[in-house]
């Protein structure tokens, strides 16, 4: 049923795809706007080899009202394992876990001291500028959990534009409301922009109870959830060389927790549960860029503070410090070494007292632009933590062009890097059960592939394929030791699979069609697993085959987007005796974009789930069926 | 009668035919559980997949997932911590969520909505007493994770409803019944406490080790205990007298932690419990001594990883043992001969813990 469902839909694109394509936004994106301001990391030319994706700014307007983990679910090929609707999403870069991903925000890691994750759920694209991917271990450039990848959150400050203000209200089912504020404004000297959003949602959708007797339609309890916040950044140009910037943000998440389908009951609500978490992230930024060099200053500071149930608090801060510098020699080099500085302490009710820890990092970069057509990337970067040993973690990529003419370029990268882990503070400070002998996780990956590119006037089209391989040593798990669970780095994972990406750019009948495709296929295996149990088995909730195809159609001034999202089969367990099945989720939105001069009014009807399929991402866990949003979102430049 | 229906009904009649083929000496058809053992896999603490398995003697069969079987794929759905059987109904008693779940003990099909709501909180273990349950639960938890409202919650079987609930120790675990009381281990606290069943009050508070868990009755009607230590002792196996409500004898093996698992052969003469050597080790280890011995065993009988639970076949003797594999998968069931020699091991749910013989 879903190989049939597959074949329709790619029968659509082909045709769709049929014409030659025009020259895309994406190129444009990645351009420096002003010299001195960069957008997307700053890392990224150091980064020869890997594969990078980023979200230009058409996509991440389809999800305002969402979460980075609506966004990384449909745009790429990342697996993200959702415990119920709007609730705990936490990434699978690769097949790897949920603490194996960098994600940082002005070059602060947003993960969990204490856990080592991200819940992705918390993160609202609304509050986001720039998005970027960068797959495999990349330890070198974004320090520790960068083993599966890493993603990059930024913006940049635009100068001299005035006035430009952004309104988003949104409605949609299971009493789902959104409502956004986007105030930008800037002269030569400064600029500002603030950010206000709030979203809520009852989220008490109907689904087919099978798992329980009698297999009622039932309507999902306790699942409502509420997030508000505030982002501000400004922005001051001294001269034409300098520039200081201030970023503060502040979410608030406040979340019941969907219990699973044989919990959704009334007589169980005594064990329903409520999460509440605030985030307050402060950075600033001193920016000076001359003739000797670009050269950064960053102080931050960062307060995490989750309350479960009202009663058990966990709270970290952290106070952060960073130096950078950056230089061109000899014109064929660029140099960027830096140090970062964190201290952070905790608040955390389970621990009984307070931990102080300090956690520093040295790095150097290089990248060479050997010929015109090869450039060379040899980084390394070194850590020290209190009372823990860091391991170093080096990378070298290179990105060969093989053929650039007549508007083709084909390129062949390849990547070796290091990634490392360092266990969460729950690892190493849990009362009782805490680990203070425990070795960082460690990996390290190879990428070998090749991108090409079509560009001509009218037309675009972009393949890009690439292998990869990463081994995983010293994964810690939580064992039990009589009564008492303990962690200890125990298993070995072995991945490696295939990435495949495709963008096409067409024009069509006065239509203006786009195509992206991504298709990833992982081969993850414990190679040393607990007690000798369960090898060679792929990894629980890692799909062999994931892939998404995202179709737009512009006419004038009316949208279409179709978005077609396909999980394969997923094992619950190392011993993978259980499995879900896989799921196809078909989304569609269109609607006009209406034009008063140079404001403009979006008008966006969104039907999720399309065929109403009933699924789980993860076990037990019910999801909606079909759905709808409506979005209007008024600019006024 | 159209020809449609003609045709149907010859199927129908066809279909009910062929399907009732009870043989009498072949392997035991589904839906019927007998001459075999019940293996009740916990699964992982809120993850809503506990299971039964059901391994048949004859045929060296094994079923697992029973409930799903039984009952056209709807689940149990909780982790779960222990059963009760008796001749008509299979309790089955589970955490998060907090229920007790009915099946008929014939085929292990749903006979009634489960047993929830406020009086059945954390509930732990059970016993029926003439057509009543009585299940111990925890009560909710207090400041500092402590269990100050554990209490017994009274079931009638005819009406499966909660029709008392009797406040006992901290931490309410195994529950065992004897003549017209019933003895009910305080494991947050150094108790048993001891309930009239007549007047439903609690009557007595015997004083043993801190922790006990697990209790079983011998062939001289003498009640044994698995005391874990609770973190404040070592732990012991204490040896009561359920009449003059005293601890008679207390063994305390030496370099080992009593997990609080017990069992009991079919004779009631030699009991087995669980200990688990201290960390870094992940040892498990199972002892065993007679009910005649006069100090405990300072060597163990059987010695593994991550054994979980414990349970004797009382015909045949046999030592039934739940290995978790630190819950990351299915665990397994290893068979030994009474004399500790191994028989063989297969594969079952998600950490079994206990065994019920039928």
């Amino acid at each position: 049923m879903i190989l049939k469902k597959i074949k329709w839909i790619l029968l659509l694109v082909f045709i769709s795809s049929f014409a030659y394509a025009q020259k895309p936004d994406d190129v444009a994106d990645s351009m420096q706007l002003d010299e001195i301001t960069i957008m997307g990391s700053p890392y990224k030319k150091y980064a020869a080899g890997a594969k990078i994706q980023t979200i230009d700014s058409i996509t991440l307007q389809q999800f305002q009202h969402g979460t980075l983990a609506d966004l990384l679910e449909q745009q790429s090929a990342i697996y993200m394992k959702k415990y119920g609707n709007g609730m705990l999403s936490s990434i699978s870069f690769r097949g790897t876990g949920a603490s194996h991903t960098a994600i940082l925000w002005n070059g602060i890691n947003l993960n969990s001291l204490t856990l080592g994750n991200l819940d992705f759920a918390l993160v609202p694209v609304f509050s986001q500028e720039e998005v970027e991917i960068q797959y495999g271990s990349s330890s070198s450039l974004y320090g520790s959990d960068a083993i599966g990848g890493a993603i990059y959150l930024s913006n940049s400050p635009t100068w001299g534009k005035g006035l430009k203000l952004g309104v988003q209200q949104d409605i949609g089912s299971f009493d789902t409301y959104f409502t956004g504020v986007d105030l930008n404004w800037s002269d030569a000297k400064w600029s500002s922009q603030s950010k206000v959003y709030h979203k809520s949602a009852q989220n008490d959708f109907s689904f087919q109870n099978n798992l329980v007797f009698q297999k009622p339609e039932q309507r999902q309890l306790n699942a409502a959830y509420q997030y508000y916040g505030v982002l501000q950044n400004l922005n001051y140009k001294i001269n034409n060389q300098q520039y200081l910037s201030l970023s503060g943000w502040f979410n608030f998440n406040d979340r019941q927790i969907q219990p699973t389908m044989p919990s959704n009951d009334q007589r169980f609500q005594n064990s329903f549960t409520e999460i509440q978490d605030q985030n307050i992230r402060v950075v600033g930024q001193y920016n000076n860029h001359s003739s000797l060099g670009y050269f950064n200053v960053k102080l931050g500071y960062v307060h995490d503070y989750q309350l479960f149930d009202e009663l058990s608090k966990i709270a970290t801060s952290r106070t952060f410090s960073s130096l950078k510098f950056e230089k061109e020699l000899f014109q064929f080099l660029d140099v960027n070494i830096g140090a970062n500085w964190n201290h952070i302490w905790t608040d955390v009710d389970s621990y009984e007292r307070t931990i102080t820890e300090n956690r520093n990092d040295v790095y150097a970069l290089f990248n060479f632009n050997l010929l015109p057509i090869w450039r060379l990337s040899v980084n390394i970067r070194q850590a020290f933590i209190e009372n823990f040993k860091a391991p170093m973690t080096p990378s070298l990529g290179s990105d060969l062009t093989l053929l650039q003419k007549n508007n083709h370029l084909l390129n062949f990268k390849t990547v070796v890097a290091r990634g490392y882990r360092v266990p969460t503070l729950n690892d190493r400070y849990w009362p009782r059960s805490g680990n203070l002998n425990l070795s960082p996780e460690n990996s390290l990956s190879g990428d070998v592939g090749f991108s090409y590119q079509y560009n001509n006037r009218k037309n675009q089209f972009s393949l890009e394929g690439t292998y990869y391989q990463m081994k995983i040593d010293d994964m810690i798990t939580w064992l039990p030791s009589g009564s008492i669970w303990r962690p200890k780095n125990v298993q070995e994972a072995e991945i490696n699979g295939i990435e495949a990406t495709t963008n096409f750019k067409t024009n069509l009948w006065q239509m203006k069609l786009k195509t992206a495709l991504n298709y990833t296929w992982t081969n993850a295996r414990n190679t040393i697993g607990v007690e000798g149990q369960s090898v060679n088995n792929q990894l629980p909730y890692t799909a062999r085959h994931m892939g998404n195809i995202s179709q737009q159609f512009q006419y004038h001034n009316w949208w279409l987007n179709m978005n077609f999202n396909y999980t394969g089969e997923r094992f619950v367990t190392t011993d993978n005796r259980q499995k879900l099945d896989d799921f196809l989720l078909t989304d569609i939105q269109f609607g006009p974009k209406i034009s008063f001069n140079k404001d403009f009014l979006d008008v966006r009807l969104k039907i999720n789930n399309v065929f109403d399929v009933d699924y789980q991402n993860v076990q037990y866990q019910a999801m909606p069926g079909i759905n709808y949003h409506l979005s209007l979102s008024f600019h006024y430049n | 009668m159209n020809r449609i229906h003609r045709i149907f009904w010859l199927f129908f009649i066809a279909l009910i035919a062929f399907s009732c083929d009870e043989g009498d000496n072949e392997v035991t058809p589904r839906g019927q559980f007998t001459n075999g053992v019940l293996i009740v896999n916990e699964g992982n603490f809120g993850s809503g997949n506990g299971s039964l398995s059901f391994y048949y003697d004859q045929g060296d069969s094994l079923l697992n997932g029973v409930y799903e079987e039984a009952n056209s794929g709807t689940i149990i759905g909780a982790s779960i911590q222990s059963v009760f059987s008796t001749d008509e109904l299979v309790l089955i008693i589970t955490n998060s969520p907090d229920k007790v779940e009915v099946v008929q003990r014939e085929d292990f099909e749903v006979e009634t909505t489960s047993i929830a709501g406020d009086d059945i909180v954390q509930p732990r273990y059970a016993t029926v007493v003439n057509n009543t349950a009585y299940v111990s639960c925890w009560g909710p938890w207090g400041e500092n994770f402590t269990l100050p409202d554990s209490y017994v919650a009274v079931i009638d079987l005819s009406t499966f409803e909660v029709t008392n609930t009797i406040d006992v120790g901290d931490g309410a675990e195994g529950i065992i019944s004897l003549g017209n009381e019933l003895f009910v281990a305080d494991s947050y606290s150094n108790t048993i406490s001891v309930i009239d069943v007549a007047s439903e009050t609690v009557t007595d508070q015997i004083e043993v080790d801190n922790g006990p868990v697990q209790m079983v009755l011998d062939a001289d009607n003498m009640l044994w205990a698995a005391c874990s230590g609770a973190f404040i002792t070592q732990g012991s196996v204490v040896k009561v007298n359920p009449q003059s409500k005293t601890e008679m004898a207390r063994w305390q093996p030496e370099g080992f932690s009593i997990s609080g698992k017990l069992a009991i052969d079919g004779d009631q003469n030699d009991l087995y419990w669980i200990t688990a050597a201290a960390f870094p080790e992940t040892t498990t280890e199972i002892f065993t001594a007679s009910i005649a011995d006069t100090e405990a065993p300072d060597t163990p009988m059987i010695e593994g990883n991550n054994f979980y639970g414990i349970g004797v076949d009382p015909d045949s003797g046999d030592i039934y043992v739940g290995d978790s594999q630190g819950f990351v998968g299915d665990g397994y069931v290893q068979r030994y001969q009474s004399d500790g020699s191994k028989l063989d091991e297969f594969q079952v749910g998600i950490g079994p813990n206990g065994f019920v013989f039928y």
